[in-house]
Order: C-alpha cells, then sequence, then structure tokens
C-alpha cells in the first residue's frame, strides 16, 4: 500500500506521506497519472479515461511518425513537399502523379487506422509498433 | 706591743713661761707621738703597721691583701695578660705609634658579632626613614618603601652587571621603542632560530585538523589530508580517486590506496594511505557548505543530517576524502544509504537502481551527470527514463524532446511528454535505444527541478536534445529512485551513473 496526497495542484505517491498533509490510500504500483482530484479528493481515473489517454498518445505519436514518414519519401524523390508533387503531377509527370497516388493511399490507410484506434482497448493500443504500422501503409505499388 | 717614748724631764725657763706650760706643752707632744705610735706595732727596732686598724671606705685592707701578697710581704699581683699592637691570641692590644690599634683585632665578616652604632654617622634600621641604613626584615628582604617608586623612581646602572638598550646588543638587557615593542632584531628569528611563539596572528598550530589552527606536519613531513579541502580547482584534494565503503569495522585486507572507509559505529571517515587507516576529519568540509550555513545540514549525535524544510531530518554519510569517490556500499532494496556530497565533488556509482545523493534545495544546487545504460523501447509509445526523488512517484514530469530523423537524420522532430511519474531525464521514441546519456540538473527552492539532457540513441546514431521540468515534493531530500515511465512503470538499474555537484 502506498499513499497519494496533493501538493501544488499535484498528486505524488510515495511510501509515506509528508507529516500533516491529508494522504489517501492507493495500490500499489498506481501512478498519479492513474488518479485525479475531485472537489479536493483524489479519486481513480476511470479505465476508459485512462484508456483515452493511451489512444490519444498513440495518435499523437503516430501522426508524428506519418509526417516524418512523407517527408523522407519526399525528399527522396526530391521533391520540396506535396505542393510540389502536386504541381508536377498536374504537369502530367508521371513520377510526381505515381507519388501524388502513393500518398493518397497512405492518408487513406493512415486515417483509416485513426478511425480503428477510438475503439481500441488500452492494452491493444500499447502493444502496437507504431513504426511497423507507419511502414505498413506505405506499401503500395500501382501495378 | 707599742712603743711609748718617756717624757722628759720638767724644767723652768726662766721668764720666758713657767715651767708648767712648758711641761704641759712637751707632755702633749709626747702623748701625740705616743697616740701615733700607738697605730703601729713595734718591735726588735721595726714599726709595723697592722692591717686591722686600716680602713678604706669600708674596705679592710687586710682582707684586700690576704691573699695578694707574697711572703716577703710583697704584693701578690693576678697573671697579667699580653699586651701588644700585634693581634694575636689572649693578647691584650696596645695601640701603635699612630694612637690607634691594628684594624685586625676587630671581629670582622659576617657572623662576627660586631655591632657598631653607626656605620658613617648613619644609623641603621628595619623601618625606613631619612638618613638611615635600611636593614632586612623578618623576611629577609627589605621594606618597599626603601625603593624609589614611581615615575620619578630611580634608575639602576645595570641588572646583574647587565645594560639596557633599545638598540639589540650581546649581552644587553632589551628595552622597548617608542611604540611600545621591542625591536624585531632582539628576537632569534629565521629558520633555526629556536623562536617559539604562542600563537601566530593569534592562530595557534596543530598536528590534528583543527577549524582556526595552523597546520603542522607529522613526523613524516605531511600535513595531515584532513587539513585539505575535499574538492576544489586543482591540488585542492586529498586524492584523485578513492573507493568510499560502509561498515561497522575498518578492513584489514584487500585495499588499495586511498580507498575511503565510513564506520557506523562512531561517524569516523578514514582514508586507507601508506598501507594503514587515517581519519579525516569531515566536520570542516561540511561546514563549508551551503546548506550548513543556510541551516539544511547539521550534525546530531556526530551523525551527518541533511534538511529539506529545517524541520525534518534524515541520515546520511559525508562523501568526502577524493576528488572522484567510487560508491561502494549501496543498499538498493530500502535506500538507508543516502551520501552528502560538496559542491566540485564527483560520485560514482555501479548498478544502482537510484542515486543515493541528498540534496537541500533551499541552496538551489546544480549537478551533472551521466547513465552508461542500454535500454531499448521496443513499445509502441515512448519510454521516458528518468528519477523520482525521494522515491516518490511524480505527476507532470515535462520533456520537451528534439531529436533528428532516423533516416535520413537530417530533418528535426519534436516530442513533448508532459505528465511523465518521473523527473525526466531521457526520451526514447518506439524502436528507440540508448547506451549513454548525459544531464544538467538544477534543484530550486521553488520545489521545481530543472534539467537538460544530451541522449546518443543507437538507432541511425543520432543525438537527441531535451529541455525538462518536473515539480517535486517539498519534503524532497535526495535524487530518489530510476525508473522508466510507461503504462507500467518499471525500475531501472544503471550499470554507471557519475555525478558531480557543480555549486
Amino acid at each position: 500500500m502506498k499513499y497519494a496526497w496533493i501538493e501544488n495542484g499535484l498528486i505524488f505517491i510515495g511510501d509515506l506521506a509528508p507529516e500533516g498533509v491529508k494522504a489517501f490510500e492507493v495500490p500499489d504500483h498506481t501512478l498519479p497519472q492513474d488518479l485525479k482530484v475531485v472537489e479536493g479528493q483524489i479519486v481513480p481515473k476511470t479505465e476508459e479515461e485512462k484508456a483515452e489517454e493511451v489512444r490519444e498518445k498513440v495518435r499523437k505519436e503516430i501522426l508524428k511518425l506519418a509526417r516524418s514518414f512523407v517527408n523522407r519519401k519526399l525528399e527522396g524523390a526530391g521533391y520540396y513537399g506535396l505542393g510540389d508533387v502536386k504541381i508536377y503531377a498536374d504537369m502530367n509527370y508521371r513520377e510526381a502523379q505515381e507519388l501524388l497516388a502513393w500518398y493518397v493511399h497512405f492518408e487513406k490507410k493512415l486515417w483509416s487506422f485513426l478511425e480503428d484506434l477510438k475503439g481500441m482497448k488500452a492494452e491493444d493500443v500499447e502493444r502496437l509498433n507504431l513504426q511497423e504500422l507507419i511502414n505498413s501503409f506505405g506499401d503500395y505499388t500501382t501495378a | 706591743m707599742k712603743k711609748r717614748i718617756s717624757r722628759p724631764y720638767r724644767f723652768q725657763y726662766r721668764g720666758i713661761a713657767s715651767s708648767a706650760e712648758h711641761n704641759a706643752e712637751h707632755d702633749l707632744f709626747t702623748d701625740s707621738i705616743n697616740e701615733l705610735y700607738g697605730i703601729f706595732d713595734y718591735e726588735n727596732g721595726n714599726f709595723t703597721l697592722p692591717a686591722s686598724s686600716v680602713t678604706m671606705s669600708g674596705l679592710r685592707l687586710d682582707s684586700f691583701l690576704l691573699v695578694g701578697h707574697n711572703p716577703d710581704g710583697t704584693l701578690k699581683l693576678p697573671p697579667m695578660p699580653n699586651f701588644t699592637v700585634n693581634p694575636s691570641p689572649n693578647a691584650v692590644p696596645m695601640a701603635g705609634n699612630d694612637g690607634k690599634i691594628s684594624v685586625n683585632w676587630l671581629p670582622l665578616g659576617h657572623n662576627s658579632g660586631l655591632n657598631a652604632d653607626t656605620v658613617d654617622n648613619f644609623h641603621a634600621s628595619q623601618v625606613p626613614a631619612p638618613n638611615t641604613i635600611p636593614v632586612a626584615g623578618n623576611d629577609g628582604k627589605l621594606n618597599p618603601a626603601w625603593l624609589p617608586a614611581g615615575s620619578g623612581g630611580g634608575d639602576a646602572d645595570t641588572v646583574d652587571g647587565f645594560h639596557a638598550s633599545q638598540t639589540p646588543a650581546p649581552n644587553t638587557i632589551p628595552a622597548s621603542l617608542s611604540n611600545g615593542k621591542l625591536h624585531v632584531n632582539w628576537l632569534p628569528t629565521g629558520h633555526g632560530g629556536g623562536l617559539d611563539a604562542d600563537t601566530v596572528d593569534t592562530f595557534h598550530a596543530s598536528r590534528t585538523p583543527t577549524p582556526n589552527a595552523i597546520p603542522v606536519a607529522g613526523s613524516d613531513g605531511k600535513i595531515d589530508a584532513g587539513w585539505l579541502p575535499i574538492t576544489g580547482s586543482g591540488g585542492g584534494s586529498f586524492s584523485y580517486y578513492g573507493r568510499l565503503t560502509v561498515g561497522t569495522s575498518l578492513p584489514a585486507s584487500g585495499n588499495n590506496e586511498g580507498d575511503l572507509f565510513y564506520r557506523t559505529t562512531d561517524n569516523k571517515l578514514f582514508v586507507f594511505r601508506n598501507g594503514s587507516w587515517s581519519e579525516i576529519n569531515w566536520l570542516p568540509f561540511v561546514q563549508a557548505s551551503p546548506e550548513w550555513i543556510a541551516g539544511r545540514l547539521r550534525v546530531q549525535g556526530g551523525q551527518l543530517q541533511v534538511s529539506p524544510d529545517g524541520t525534518n531530518w534524515h541520515n546520511c554519510i559525508p562523501c568526502v576524502g577524493a576528488s572522484v569517490i567510487r560508491i561502494a556500499t549501496v543498499d538498493n532494496t530500502s535506500y538507508t544509504r543516502l551520501y552528502w556530497i560538496a559542491p566540485g565533488q564527483t560520485v560514482v556509482l555501479d548498478n544502482v537502481n537510484h542515486v543515493p545523493i541528498v540534496f537541500a534545495k533551499d541552496v538551489n544546487p546544480v549537478y551533472n551527470g551521466y547513465f552508461v545504460v542500454s535500454y531499448n523501447n521496443n513499445a509502441a509509445v515512448d519510454h521516458v527514463i528518468g528519477l523520482r526523488p525521494n522515491n516518490i512517484a511524480l505527476s507532470g514530469g515535462e520533456m520537451r524532446h528534439m531529436h533528428s530523423a532516423i533516416n535520413p537524420p537530417t530533418s528535426l522532430n519534436v516530442v513533448v511528454n508532459s505528465n511523465a511519474s518521473v523527473f525526466p531525464l531521457y526520451l526514447l521514441t518506439n524502436s528507440g535505444s540508448m547506451d549513454y546519456g548525459r544531464f544538467s540538473v538544477s534543484i530550486r527552492n521553488n520545489n521545481v527541478m530543472h534539467g537538460i539532457t544530451l541522449t546518443q540513441i543507437v538507432t541511425g546514431g543520432f543525438t537527441a536534445l531535451a529541455s525538462t521540468r518536473a515539480t517535486i515534493p517539498s519534503s524532497s531530500y535526495w535524487f530518489g529512485t530510476v525508473f522508466v515511465h510507461q503504462s507500467t512503470p518499471s525500475q531501472l538499474t544503471v550499470p554507471h551513473v557519475m555525478l558531480t555537484r557543480v555549486a
């Protein structure tokens, strides 16, 4: 058993609470991130609240990875950005048209995943390998 | 028998006097003669005067002469002494031609018994008086009143034959200068001069390290290591490196030069030097620290204690004695061995799941550190490696992490993690791994820890830079445990941790 207390608006958890501070007993391995303050009382977050926090974190992470993945792809092909690709595609450059088609496919996969993410359990989300997932979104051939 | 004469015949002298008158006169003459004769005895034609008939103012001459005459009637005089001008035993002094007896007749010298009335017309006295010769009192000393006291007193020419002088000179009594001090040349100064002062500028000398004392070399010609500050720029250290062990008795074997040992039974610190243990007085180094001055460090019953607030005190061990100290005794279970380090001190820890170094946030200390650790993050989410001060889980540990893209490592990515349960040091994105990282940490008196960290990430061989901060409990007083913040945080054992206190 450990003790949680509030200090400077933040929750801390330790083996002993400071003297003179109102403390709440919490199970071992409880994190401050698992708790919240409601009307001066420390209460645990619901499983759904914790799952949503995990999902939000993964959502941000995968968007960051996707942006990096796309940038690398464009830079590798010699384009400054998607606007540059669009200009050359409109000029009927085949390479640019293929790259634009790849991006449409990639974005479709990505947003499809983000929709699926909303219904995923926290433990399933934490088992994801995001980099491999991004790489799989990028697997696309026009053939 | 008395001599008598017969009266002569009477005759008449014509015309002049009657025979009766003549005869009367004649008879008177005869009677007077006979009366005179009656004093003496007469025999055989000799007159003798009976001694009994002689009186001298009541003194009988016969008694006086009874034993004082010889058989022939002459007086018998007593034996007469020898009268002489030359002093000799049993002789009577006699004046010489100058009318004076020799001075040698007098019993001169100490205890001679000669008792003169005056000397040169001056009388002697024990009581001070004008024109008087002083005499010692019953204590053998003169009454001080005989001496000319006060500034107008007497002026001796010498003392025991030595003159006084303000100028240093052989066989001379030193006199102070006008400033009331002796000329320095009176002193046997210089090496080998034999001058042995009690203090120098009011400071005493000592072989044992003591506050406000002048160090003296021991029999080995070296001062005790306890005189030196534990750290500092350059040569102020006892030694460059030492391994600190904590226990109840000094190890008898397996010791290396420079090893340190803290004995918990009496809270004494020792260094192994020249084959034996010597005590280090750690107190001066503790007292010179900013937290001691701030009232956040104290010694209670010989035990060093640190406090986060001046009210609650916690035991710790003074980690002093070398510039770099490898702490060999740690408690990875209960964290009971906590160490205090002074500004400038570096410590090395091996295989630790915590950093057992205490701090006093009120003095705003700053530390630099290094982690040598291999950690791979194969999870989908970021992992943050950091510290839980006092082994307390935090909320709101914040990190802004910048690193280059993996392939090619040219673009810059930024990650913000703002809800870690640790004070963040390193962040590993998914698939990221690190071998080495360093950090700079400032602990502020507003209970906020700030950090700048640099991580060498193995994957892709690039480097990450992070800015971190976290609010810690006000009760925090030590760096705490090492944790990886993830959905289920886990404590991390680090092969090597190095920490230097900057200020």
